[in-house]
């Protein structure tokens, strides 16, 4: 089955700043994917590449088997692909009724009954102003009109942006709904907790490139944090070998972030006099903070 | 058929206030105007109105022109319209067609009015010609102005720059065109058709300036051929 999405050295420079650095991804069909990173890191940048609204400096990208630089091409798939864009913004002179009568007709599997489903769970007035929405109601207005187009593949940059806690329930169950039904999720997020909750694979940006691409079970079964107490101060040195991806020490206690050789670095350890050695499971947050914290 | 729709509803109220300007104003200068003993007013009269009317016209167009895709990038709606599977060249022509019938109603209607206002009587056919002529002239001209509103919409962000460069660059045009060497090139002079109206009898002099028309058609052409290579290779 082809990937959805494919880069290969996706790569896009201002000037002298490299905003996206070859980047080379590949996602999975059918399964929902959490692209994060810092602000500024780079995802809505790519996202924006694949969508051809900014052209790549270089490199080459593929939605659902196309080439993004194939502009002809381009239009074609975009009736296969939804987007919420960041700033969820509509058109302000439009109502949601005049919204909902301006998209459907582009997409041919636009799903009547999931569109009632969705006004009537999102309780969006018809008749009211784009203009005149509070931010919640603008991303559930542009949520529903991604959904409800049934699309092969649904980008989504930053969804849960204004939503309150209730909203962002809707939308999460919504995003899983959608996937089980075959379509591929993928969506940049600085929600850490939705992020582990919904997603199956995670790719982290940091300063235009990628620095993490796993799946949540490979996350969840080969990274690890070990605490390591000694009773004289060790150098952090000591303690690196293949698989260790983060140090934090402040003499005699170590917090170390590995990825593989937990138990061959646990026994080093001990081999060095270690009073206590405790190995625990690491979470997205902490991963997350370790890959993109030298930015701050 | 949808983006004709969404351009509709993003200009027709800019179209509705514009098309009220012109025809409050024109009408406005009509009910001023001295009358024949008949109580009609001539063609000269018209012909005067018909001036008047070339530079709120103007003005309507830029407000026409006003929006467009740099104008949604400011206020984040870019993205949404970028993503419809839809090309860009279709948006703009979409756009460029909108605002050019919507300009061809600013010109129209408010000759309606005048000529409803002039109470032409028995010689109804022959200001209805007179006034076909002059818009025509008008809209012909004025399609180069409505081609560089265009083209400074997708050059110049911002939702009120645009239109303020666009009125500076038609001001300098006019300055430039105004000596007597350059004239024959000025569209706002082939908007107002004094160069080919007769000011005595308020009528076309000579043949229908299919030339100069057709070089103004090639100039807006031309301008929207280069509003598209420009959005073309826009970043959003």
């Amino acid at each position: 089955m082809v990937a959805p999405i494919q880069l290969q050295n996706l790569t896009k420079a201002y000037g002298s700043t490299q905003a996206v650095k070859d980047l080379n991804l590949s996602i999975r069909p059918n399964q929902i994917t959490a692209f994060l990173g810092v602000n500024g890191a780079g995802k809505t940048t790519t996202i924006k590449m694949l969508l051809g609204m900014i052209r790549p400096s270089n490199g080459s990208a593929y939605l659902l088997g196309t080439s993004i630089r194939d502009a002809k091409e381009s239009v074609r798939i975009r009736r296969d692909i939804a987007y919420v864009s960041e700033s969820k913004q509509l058109y302000d002179y439009m109502t949601v009724g005049q919204i909902l009568r301006f998209t459907r007709p582009f997409y041919s599997d636009w799903d009547r009954d999931l569109e009632k489903e969705l006004l009537a769970t999102f309780e969006l007035p018809l008749d009211r102003r784009i203009k005149s929405l509070s931010k919640g109601m603008r991303t559930k207005t542009a949520l529903l009109l991604a959904f409800a187009r049934r699309p092969k593949l649904l980008i989504l940059d930053e969804p849960s942006d204004g939503l309150d806690p209730i909203g962002i329930e809707q939308m999460l169950q919504k995003l899983v709904a959608q996937c089980s039904e075959g379509t591929t999720v993928f969506f940049s997020s600085h929600q850490i907790a939705e992020v582990e909750r919904i997603a199956d694979n995670v790719c982290m940006l940091h300063r235009g490139s990628l620095v993490l691409d796993l799946s949540m079970d490979e996350i969840r079964q080969s990274y690890r944090q070990i605490d390591v107490a000694f009773s004289h101060p060790i150098d952090q040195a000591a303690m690196l070998m293949p698989g260790v991806e983060d140090i934090q020490s402040n003499g005699r206690q170590m917090r170390i972030t590995v990825r593989e050789n937990a138990e061959l670095l646990m026994g080093r350890a001990k081999d060095l006099g270690a009073l206590s050695v405790e190995c625990g499971p690491v979470g997205l947050r902490e991963i997350f903070i370790e890959k993109a914290g030298d930015s701050k | 058929m949808m983006l004709w729709y969404k351009a509709w509803l993003e200009t027709r109220m800019r179209f509705v206030i514009a098309l009220v300007l012109c025809v409050a104003f024109c009408s406005e200068l009509m009910i001023s105007l001295p009358r024949l003993g008949s109580g009609k007013v001539d063609l000269v009269g018209l012909h005067g109105v018909h001036y008047a009317l070339v530079f709120v016209w103007i003005l309507g167009v830029t407000l026409l022109m006003m929006g467009g895709l740099l104008s949604e990038r400011a206020n984040g709606a870019s993205s949404f319209t970028l993503s419809l599977p839809v090309s860009r060249v279709h948006l703009m022509a979409v756009r460029a067609v909108v605002g050019f019938i919507e300009s061809i109603g600013l010109a129209v209607v408010p000759w309606i009015a005048m000529l409803i206002l002039a109470g032409p009587g028995v010689e109804a056919r022959r200001y209805i010609t007179q006034a076909g002529l002059q818009v025509f002239l008008l809209v012909v001209g004025g399609s180069v102005l409505l081609a560089i509103a265009l083209l400074l919409s997708v050059l110049i962000e911002g939702e009120y720059t645009a239109p303020i460069a666009s009125l500076g660059i038609i001001i300098l045009l006019a300055y430039t065109f105004s000596g007597n060497d350059f004239v024959a090139y000025s569209p706002i002079s082939f908007m107002t058709g004094l160069r080919y109206f007769n000011r005595l009898t308020g009528t076309l002099a000579g043949a229908v300036p299919w030339l100069p028309a057709l070089a103004f058609i090639a100039g807006t052409v031309c301008l929207f051929a280069v509003s598209v290579q420009v959005i073309e290779h826009r970043d959003f």
